[in-house]
C-alpha cells in the first residue's frame, strides 16, 4: 500500500490501522483490512476493524473460524513481496522478495525459458 | 464540478499456487481497506478502482472494486450498503462491485485480490491497482 493522498496531500501514516486475520497453524495470511480516518472521521477502534476485518474475509469466501487477528501499523505491510506472520504471532516477515522492477524477474524468465528449450 | 478526494495505489505480486499475497478463492488471501471522513448530506460521491499494470508470466487474475459504502440518513441513522455481496461485478464473485456513485457517503471499503497459478519467476502475477474517490457538493452548479 503506497502513500494515501486526500485533497492532494498525503495522510500521516497514523490516522490509519491494519488488522491482519492470519491462520495459527502455519502463521499464513488469509486477509489484510485497513483503515484510513481523514477529514473529520470518526477513528476506528481496533475492536471495529476486526469486526469488519472478518466480514470481509468472509465476504470473499474465506472460512474464518480458527482464525487470529494481529494488529499492525501500516508501515509493516510496506514491503514488496509475500508475508506472513512471525513464529511468535507478533508481527509479519517477509517470506518472498519481490524484484524492485520488473526487468528483473523478466530477465529471470527469459532466462528460465531460455533453458527449458535447450533441454 | 467534481474534486478528486481521495487517491491511492498498490503494487500486488503473487506467485506459488495461490498461496501468495493474492485473494479471493477460498484458501487465498484478500484485501479490504476502509476511508471514513465526516458525514455530509450535501455531497455527492463517485469511487472507483483501475488496474494500471499487469505482468502475467504464467497465468493468474486480479480483480478490484468496492466492497461496501455507508451512508447517513437525514434523521442521523446509517445505511450499510453492501454492494460487493449483493451486487457482484465481472467474473469474480467475490465482493466487490465496479464503482459505486450516491449521496451522503462518508464510509467506504475497497476491496481487491490477486492470485497466481505458478511458481516465483515463471508463475508470477503483477498488477497495480488505483483506487479514487471523487466528491461533488450538490446543487453548486459547475
Amino acid at each position: 500500500m503506497k502513500t494515501l493522498f486526500a485533497k492532494g496531500k498525503p495522510v500521516d501514516d497514523k490516522s490509519s490501522k491494519v488488522c491482519v486475520l492470519f491462520d495459527p497453524r502455519d502463521c499464513r495470511v488469509v486477509h489484510v483490512h485497513g483503515a484510513t480516518t481523514i477529514r473529520g472521521g470518526k477513528q476506528f477502534t481496533d475492536a471495529e476493524l476486526e469486526k469488519d476485518a472478518i466480514e470481509h474475509a468472509q465476504g470473499f469466501g474465506h472460512a474464518v473460524a480458527g482464525l487470529k487477528a494481529l494488529h499492525v501499523p501500516i508501515s509493516a505491510i510496506r514491503g514488496r513481496g509475500a508475508f506472513k506472520v512471525n513464529a511468535m504471532g507478533t508481527g509479519l516477515e517477509v517470506t518472498q522478495q519481490a524484484p524492485v522492477r520488473a526487468s528483473e524477474l523478466l530477465t529471470k524468465w527469459r532466462n528460465e525459458n531460455a533453458t527449458k528449450g535447450k533441454k | 464540478m467534481s474534486d478528486l478526494f481521495v487517491a491511492n495505489s498498490a503494487d500486488f505480486w503473487a506467485w506459488g499456487g495461490w498461496d501468495s499475497p493474492d485473494p479471493v478463492t477460498v484458501g487465498t488471501p484478500s484485501f479490504s481497506w476502509t476511508l471514513r471522513w465526516e458525514p455530509d448530506s450535501n455531497q455527492s460521491t463517485y469511487a472507483r478502482t483501475s488496474v494500471n499494470t499487469v505482468m502475467d508470466l504464467g497465468g493468474g487474475y486480479v480483480f478490484s472494486g468496492i466492497v461496501r459504502y455507508v451512508t447517513q440518513n437525514a434523521d442521523g441513522s446509517l445505511t450499510f450498503h453492501n454492494v460487493g455481496a449483493t451486487s457482484p461485478s465481472g467474473f469474480f464473485d467475490g465482493g466487490v462491485i465496479d464503482f459505486i456513485w450516491d449521496v451522503a457517503v462518508f464510509d467506504l471499503t475497497f476491496g481487491w485480490g490477486i492470485g497466481s497459478s505458478g511458481g516465483f519467476v515463471s508463475g508470477t502475477f503483477a498488477a497495480n491497482i488505483n483506487m479514487e474517490i471523487w466528491v461533488d457538493e450538490l446543487g453548486g452548479g459547475d
